[in-house]
């Protein structure tokens, strides 16, 4: 399997008061393509910021992070921009979105503004119509953000994510702002993409998040303590369970 | 508690509150500023005039024989007194400046002895003048501004007259109270005694040029002038009033400035009112959650009461600080020439700033009151409720074609059509106020205004000169050896007294025996046909209470001739106190007051190229400040495009700097309340410079859009801005602007558009400081 993320190394440190806070120490660990990996780990533990670190969205102290072969370290600004743009997806928890756009404006925007996609207007909004029908959320297309549901909102961000046909995708937290229904939602579409050769990295801290990844990585102040990887076979009751047991092996 | 949320406030959201803060202070600055200018010039006029020592009126006679004036003031009972100044009005001798060639403006000089003044005459730091050292001048500043660099203290003057010549140097500059406003035209020179006595005996002049100017103390300014000007050698006979007009300027530069002052103003409480409207929806949220913690609304509203109240005051403090100096800049053309009053100003600029303080609460309890009706959960979801009954923009981004830079910032302004039209407006109003500037000032210097001078349009016009030639005949002789054929007239003007019914007053009469009477511009009624017919100006008519059809009394030469008023005209000329007399009135014996320079038409119809080499040759012999067009004319008659141009060039200064100012501020509240939005635009793949040129463009847009409305408003707008200013000076009926439309509706437009887009562009490029990751919008 192709490795399309590696990271050798990676350390990120902010500084605060005049105190130096190390938040991820030698990180070293990859993913492999179509892979789905959850990163999880107690409070402030480092999850998210390693998740902004290895997607560009913020710069590293030191380390090596390669992105489907690129080195990440040499990119400039705009080239980081233009690989999240065409390359990467994103899922926030708080299901950010412009609020000036309604929903659908907001799902082809990424499209609308990539160099690289030569699909004409209707052609994106065409796409973006298909993804919204495939996560069944085909009727909030002119609405506005803020009359939509945190399940809607967070599914209208999958798409967003999925209109250029990202090789990965980033996900921060994708239920953390949902009920458990919605979760489910938000978290089948997610296993469904992957399915279809997506490659998912997403950080959380529901177990039963987690128990749908193929892979978790666990983080104790900025380092990695351990990984496990979950048997695809057992179900998904199983799974959580002995991630659960895992994890209180490895402190949680 | 309060007090540590407040604390926490002010530190949290510096950004905001620095924006608050300095909109107050541009607030306080030209409210504080605004009034002082009002206070300063509007009482300045009666502190000055108390303080010189001015009269009731005031007469210049020409008295080579002896105090004839005098002699019969004296003798009058319904004089209570009366002051004689002697000056000298040279109608020759040659007189250079730093070594330009002044001699042109002799005829406008009054010299006196500094020691011999019958009123108070006033240095530049208003100490009083009462002596002159030998071989030192004082001049107007008036004078100084006819010479292309002006004079300094310590320039040279030196002026032959007769057989005496004085080599001079300037020591100071006067404020003469009674010739002194550059609209009389005229000059004051104060010399030493003996030097003064020197020029009084000097040989080979014209005795002529020996004048009284009486100051008299009277209620019967009507009989008396009437009197006065019946005995003939009169040159100048008019109330206070006239005189007080004479500073009309300063009053018009100071009621442009008011103007400009008060559409800052309004600009200023806009950007507050919009600011503080702003920084309160911002914290909706916060607002919220006290809600639902069960905090009251009076209470909520009192704790942001405080914060306003703690900027405004410090805002205002400072404004009212910074007001002082901008105040002196912008009465700094009026002071030139007056002695101004400012006792109370301090105080009125310190009830503005506190007015401001008042406006900025009332704004900031205006805004609050949403907090009642939202209830916890609409407020810490930022007010929204999740209803909506409006499109909530008139775009779609899955419907549109265009360049997605483009639509996000059209998009932008459509989801926020009250900000951005609040913005339009600011601009608008900003552009508007140069762009009436600019439609006054080229009014002021066009032909337009021909007839408030009352001359017809001639080729050229020669003024200043007019004791170079005795007749219009010697003058066209001249022309003629100069291979320039040319007929040459010139309008007389008379001080003549009017009778109407038991009102007396004494009108300029302007009379070209070789013009037509038909020539002329007339707003109602028809010219007069006959020598027993006048045209009067509307102010003249409404003193007299007469009409067309009327009969007026005019004394000419000693003789009471009846005439009908057959027409009414608006006239320059002398405030719009003045009149036209029929082309055949005998005016032989009649004192002529002055003629408004030669009037030269060409009998054979030159091409361009001709023309100009006309032009140039009588330039050359005359001198650039003496030959005009009909444009030069007309503004070296009312000499104040010049000011005005100045006036407009400074407030191009103060609006560009406050435009900018306003997009600066204004971009970095939208940066900082869209923060968040920002963030996740880079998350998502946009460039910094993508994200600059949104937020860059819909600034443009919006000024483009205000350039639009102002030049769309800045026609009505003028008319009813500077019309009632014409109307002051005698143009009561208002009168046809001249438009520029290069200036007006391109060059001044762009300025705009290109101050707020570069306002708005260096802003922006604060972006680069937001990272993608900056997505839980913490500052």
């Amino acid at each position: 399997m192709k490795n399309i993320l590696e990271v050798k190394d990676l350390c990120k440190t902010y500084i605060v008061n005049k105190r130096q806070n190390n938040v991820l120490r030698d990180l070293s660990f990859t993913v492999g393509e179509g892979e789905m990996i959850g990163v999880m780990g107690p409070s402030g533990s480092g999850k998210s910021t390693l998740l902004y670190t290895v997607s560009g969205m913020d710069k590293m102290t030191a380390g090596e992070v390669s992105f489907c072969g690129k080195k990440m370290n040499g990119l400039s600004e705009n080239d980081l921009a233009e690989m999240r743009l065409d390359e990467m997806g994103f899922i926030f928890q708080q299901m950010y979105m412009m609020k000036n756009l309604s929903v659908l404006d907001n799902i082809i925007l990424p499209a609308v503004k990539s160099r690289r996609n030569t699909l004409s207007r209707k052609e994106i909004v065409e796409r973006g119509r298909v993804l919204m029908k495939k996560l069944g959320i085909t009727e909030i297309a002119d609405n506005d953000i803020n009359e939509v549901s945190g399940g809607q909102l967070q599914r209208a961000c999958i798409c967003r994510s999925m209109i250029n046909k990202p090789a990965t995708i980033f996900a921060d937290e994708p239920t953390g702002a949902l009920n458990r229904s919605s979760s489910n939602e938000v978290m089948d579409e997610l296993e469904r993409l992957n399915s279809e050769g997506t490659t998912i990295m997403l950080v959380t801290h529901d177990v039963k998040v987690a128990a749908r990844c193929s892979r978790v990585i666990f983080i104790v102040d900025g380092n990695i303590k351990g990984e496990y990887n979950n048997k695809r076979e057992d179900t998904l009751r199983q799974r959580e369970r002995d991630l659960n047991n895992w994890l209180l092996e490895m402190g949680w | 508690m309060f007090l540590r949320i407040l604390k926490k406030d002010l530190k949290r959201k510096k950004t905001m509150n620095c924006i608050l803060l300095i909109f107050v202070l541009i607030s306080a600055m030209f409210a504080a500023s605004s009034v002082n200018n009002i206070v300063a010039v509007t009482n300045g006029i009666d502190y000055y005039f108390e303080k010189a020592g001015m009269t009731d009126l005031f007469i210049i006679s020409s008295e080579p024989e002896g105090q004839l004036i005098g002699d019969m003031l004296a003798e009058k009972s319904s004089v209570k007194s009366f002051r004689r100044e002697e000056i000298i009005r040279p109608s020759g001798g040659e007189l250079t400046a730093n070594g330009n060639n002044m001699s042109a403006e002799l005829a406008f000089v009054g010299i006196m002895a500094a020691d011999s003044g019958k009123l108070h005459y006033f240095d530049q730091d208003n100490v009083e003048i009462t002596d002159c050292q030998s071989g030192k001048i004082y001049v107007t500043p008036g004078f100084s501004n006819t010479i292309d660099g002006g004079v300094k203290i310590g320039d040279k003057i030196n002026f032959s007259y007769g057989d005496v010549t004085l080599d001079l140097e300037v020591c100071g500059f006067v404020k003469d109270p009674f010739l002194g406003a550059e609209m009389m035209s005229n000059y004051r020179f104060l010399l030493s005694h003996d030097d003064y006595e020197k020029l009084r005996t000097a040989k080979g002049v014209d005795s002529a040029d020996l004048c009284g100017v009486y100051y008299v103390e009277t209620e019967d300014i009507e009989g008396v002038s009437s009197d006065v000007v019946s005995a003939g050698s009169v040159l100048f006979c008019q109330p206070q009033r006239i005189v007080r007009l004479s500073y009309i300027l300063y009053t018009l530069v100071a009621g442009i400035l008011l103007i400009a002052s008060v559409g800052l103003l309004i600009v200023s409480f806009m950007v507050m009112s919009f600011a503080i409207n702003f920084t309160i929806a911002e914290d909706m949220h916060e607002i919220g959650v006290m809600k639902a913690l069960g905090l009251r609304n009076s209470s909520i509203r009192w704790l942001y009461l405080v914060k306003y109240l703690c900027i405004s005051l410090v805002g205002a403090a400072i404004g009212f600080a910074a007001s002082l100096p901008f105040s002196r800049l912008l009465l700094k053309s009026v002071s030139q020439n007056m002695v101004l009053g400012n006792d109370n100003s301090f105080l009125f600029g310190a009830l503005s700033s506190a007015a401001v303080v008042l406006l900025t609460l009332a704004f900031c309890w205006h805004f609050t009151r949403k907090i009642k009706t939202l209830s916890p959960i609409d407020a810490v979801r930022s007010g929204q409720t999740g209803e909506r009954f409006h499109k909530k923009s008139l775009i779609s981004l899955n419907k549109s074609h265009m360049n997605s830079t483009l639509f996000m910032a059209l998009n932008d302004i459509f989801s926020s059509p009250k900000q951005f039209t609040l913005l339009t407006a600011v601009f608008a109003i900003c552009a508007v106020i140069i762009m009436v500037l600019a439609n006054a000032a080229n009014t002021l210097k066009s032909d337009k205004l021909l007839f408030l001078v009352g001359t017809t349009k001639s080729d050229v016009y020669i003024s200043g000169t007019s004791s170079l030639f005795d007749s219009d005949e010697e003058l066209e002789q001249f022309l003629e050896e100069k291979g320039i054929p040319a007929k040459v007239h010139s309008e007389g003007l008379y001080n003549l007294p009017v009778v109407a019914g038991d009102k007396r007053i004494g009108l300029m009469f302007q009379y070209c025996s070789k013009t037509h009477a038909s020539d002329y511009v007339y707003e109602e009624g028809s010219a007069p046909q006959h020598s027993s017919e006048v045209a009067l100006s509307f102010i003249a008519a409404e003193e007299l209470d007469v009409g067309i059809g009327d009969k007026v009394t005019i004394t000419i030469n000693g003789q009471d001739q009846q005439f009908m008023v057959t027409a009414l005209i608006q006239s320059f000329c002398q405030l719009g106190e003045s009149g036209r007399l029929h082309e055949s009135v005998d005016m032989t014996g009649a004192s002529l007051s002055s003629i408004m320079g030669w009037q030269i038409d060409f009998t054979d119809s030159p091409d361009k190229e001709e023309f100009q080499r006309r032009f140039d040759l009588m330039t050359e012999y005359f001198g650039e400040d003496s030959v005009f067009d009909a444009e030069g004319f007309v503004d070296d008659t009312i000499r104040s495009a010049d000011t005005v141009n100045s006036v407009k060039s400074l407030l191009l200064a103060v609006v560009l700097f406050i435009v900018l100012l306003i997009c600066v501020l204004m971009e970095h509240s939208f940066i900082s309340r869209e923060k968040q939005e920002i963030a996740l635009m880079k998350a998502l793949g946009f460039r910094t410079s993508q994200i600059a040129a949104q937020h860059t463009l819909r600034f443009a847009i919006v000024g483009a859009a205000s350039a639009i409305l102002a030049a769309a408003l800045c026609l009505p707008l003028t008319k009813l801005a500077i019309d009632p200013v014409f109307g002051m000076m005698g143009a009561t009926k208002g009168v046809s602007y001249k438009l520029e439309p290069l200036e007006v509706f391109i060059v001044y437009p762009a300025i705009i558009i290109a101050a707020v887009a570069v306002g708005a562009l260096i802003t922006s490029l604060s972006i680069k400081k937001i990272k993608a990751s900056d997505t839980s919008g913490n500052e």
